[in-house]
């Protein structure tokens, strides 16, 4: 398997679709921190480091997604696979090479964008938390990226059609939508109260239970979903909101397992052009 | 008889039905073996299944004697290169690129013998041109020179010379040649460009429907194919005195059928016949291209 990570990466380094990405999120990392945060201090905001640094987390995704759907189906829509396969690489390793390279080059885009956010440190200092709490936020990031990595891995290998880019870019789309979709019900109040404007002015309401607010054990579930999806982790690192870091980073786990294992299963037997 | 590749009662089934059924080859050590078959034949998914990229639902092969089910194949492939239906190249590489890569994946300590392989294949000096900027023809020689990266003493090659121009299939078949003949590569060829493949082929695999029609060697091609006068006659003893008098070539099918080769004047045979007490009943002159060949064996229009 060393070769083939050896050939693997020779071949990420000459990548267009990597450095785009890498050079975007680097971008995107100064580019927004520095603004947010100058518009901050320029407003007189005391705000800590951490409330901008993690805000481009949830977009990582799109990164990954992008240079997986790229860089494993070239194998595919260049024939190039087949020059692996011919001269008796194991299928197995294949798959593992490729996954090892996707998650590297994630590893990268999460780097770029750790670097690129302490643009904003000259203008408000470091994180608030102290290192041991971004480290703890990092961790996160990098359980989500793992995960992201499996999953987009496993779906780029075994689409091997010319529209297989578009259905991994769009998993994570749907990946996305649903976190958020999740991510509103758990953020609904379990109360609901107000203000009502009258001739007299404002009157306030008693608070009444909201309907839409879930506890119990549905919320648990609710809460596993968001921690099993990974963009319902970049959600909560943005938020500054992991409710639960060990679940969290379980949860990675699991997903990178049931990818990798059941990725691994089907490429063995997936019949190839 | 030293075989690189021997299949026994191979089958495929795919949901829309049997690609491969029931298919025995035997592909001699040293040979250009040219495999024969209209489009959806079997020959591409034969080659798929020899290069690992799909399994076979039934039946066997052996690649340098080892068979399929084996975990040792993967050595033997090893020992393999091919260029399955379109040259498996990276479009975003240059031709140098492309190798180093593929001498990575085999895990080849160094780089020598890259520009002799480039060399080999007459690209030498595309230097930084990307591979999607090559011609097809261009593309078909980098395929070539990937699957020889490994030093294989077994090149597979799907269709090497569709959509080639005649120059890019001239160059083509100088190197399947020079392969064969200076490094001792054994050849296995598919190809619908039967009058291609006769100028190169020294054995020849007829398949249809998923099955081996015909196996032959070039030797017996020809000999079947041969130029010459077939003979209904009376009796075939006083024809064979006769021809034999006359010193000319024969091969005699029956009692009352033969062949005479190098084509005698008809004139002096019929007299000749005459005067040995042989009537002849009837005369034609046979002459069979290896496209009719085909199309006697397989019975039907090629769906090309």
């Amino acid at each position: 398997m060393t070769n083939l990570l050896r050939a693997n990466f020779f071949r990420m380094r000459r990548d267009h679709v990597f450095w785009t990405c890498f050079g975007t999120v680097l971008a995107c990392s100064v580019v927004f921190v520095f603004f947010w945060c100058r518009e901050d201090v320029q407003r007189g905001f005391q705000v800590k480091l951490e409330q901008h640094y993690f805000n481009i987390a949830m977009s990582l995704g799109f990164f990954i997604a992008m240079f997986a759907a790229m860089f494993l189906n070239a194998e595919y829509s260049d024939g190039t696979i087949r020059n692996k396969l011919t001269v008796g690489c194991i299928r197995r390793e294949v798959y593992l090479a490729n996954f090892l390279t996707v998650l590297t080059a994630s590893l990268f885009f999460t780097a770029a964008w750790l670097i690129g956010g302490c643009v904003g440190i000259p203008m408000v200092g470091p994180w608030g938390f102290g290192l041991g709490g971004l480290a703890f936020h990092v961790l996160i990031v990098v359980g989500s990226t793992v995960a992201f990595a499996a999953i987009f891995t496993f779906l780029g290998m075994l689409l091997s059609r010319r529209t297989a880019t578009v259905t991994v870019v769009l998993s994570w789309f749907a990946l996305l939508l649903a976190a958020s979709t999740v991510e509103n019900t758990l953020s609904e109040p379990e109360f609901v109260g107000g203000l009502l404007m009258t001739v007299d002015g404002m009157q306030a309401i008693n608070p009444e239970p909201n309907p839409r607010y879930v506890s119990g054990a549905l919320r648990t579930f609710y809460e596993v979903v968001r921690d099993i999806i990974p963009a319902g982790q970049a959600i909560q690192v943005q938020n500054l909101a992991v409710l639960s870091p060990l679940r969290a980073l379980l949860c990675d786990l699991g997903v990178t397992a049931v990818f990798t294992l059941g990725g691994l299963a089907l490429f063995e037997r997936k019949d190839l052009k | 008889m030293d075989y690189i590749l021997q299949t026994n009662n191979l089958i495929k089934h795919y949901k829309n039905g049997k690609a491969l059924n029931g298919l025995t080859m035997h592909v001699e050590k040293g040979a250009i073996y040219g495999f024969v078959g209209r489009n959806g034949a079997g020959k591409t998914t034969l080659i798929r299944l020899i290069c690992g990229l799909q399994e076979p639902t039934e039946g066997t092969f052996t690649l340098y004697g080892c068979p399929n089910d084996s975990r040792e194949i993967t050595r033997s492939r090893r020992r393999m290169g091919a260029v399955v239906e379109t040259p498996s190249i990276y479009l975003s590489m240059t031709a140098e690129e492309n190798l180093k890569q593929q001498y990575q994946i085999l895990g080849l300590p160094s780089y020598d013998g890259l520009r002799d392989l480039l060399e080999l294949v007459r690209l030498g000096n595309t230097g930084k041109k990307k591979a999607r900027d090559f011609s097809l023809g261009m593309r078909q020689r980098l395929g070539i020179a990937v699957a020889l990266a490994g030093d294989p003493d077994f090149l597979i090659l799907d269709e090497p010379a569709n959509g080639l121009d005649p120059q890019g299939i001239v160059e083509i078949r100088e190197l399947i040649l020079r392969l064969n003949r200076e490094r001792q590569i054994t050849v296995l060829i598919s190809s619908h460009i039967l009058d291609e493949l006769s100028r190169l082929a020294t054995h020849y695999g007829f398949i249809d429907n998923g099955r081996m029609v015909k196996e032959i060697s070039a030797p017996e091609l020809e000999a079947n194919c041969r130029k010459c006068l077939r003979l209904t006659v009376s009796d075939a003893r006083p024809l064979t005195a006769a021809l034999d008098k006359m010193g000319l070539e024969y091969s005699i099918h029956s009692d009352t059928e033969a062949d005479v080769y190098d084509a005698p004047s008809v004139t002096e045979l019929t007299l000749a016949l005459h005067n040995a007490g042989c009537e002849v009943k009837n005369i034609h002159e046979h002459d069979e291209s290896l496209e009719s060949y085909y199309m006697n064996l397989v019975g039907g229009a090629v769906d090309d």
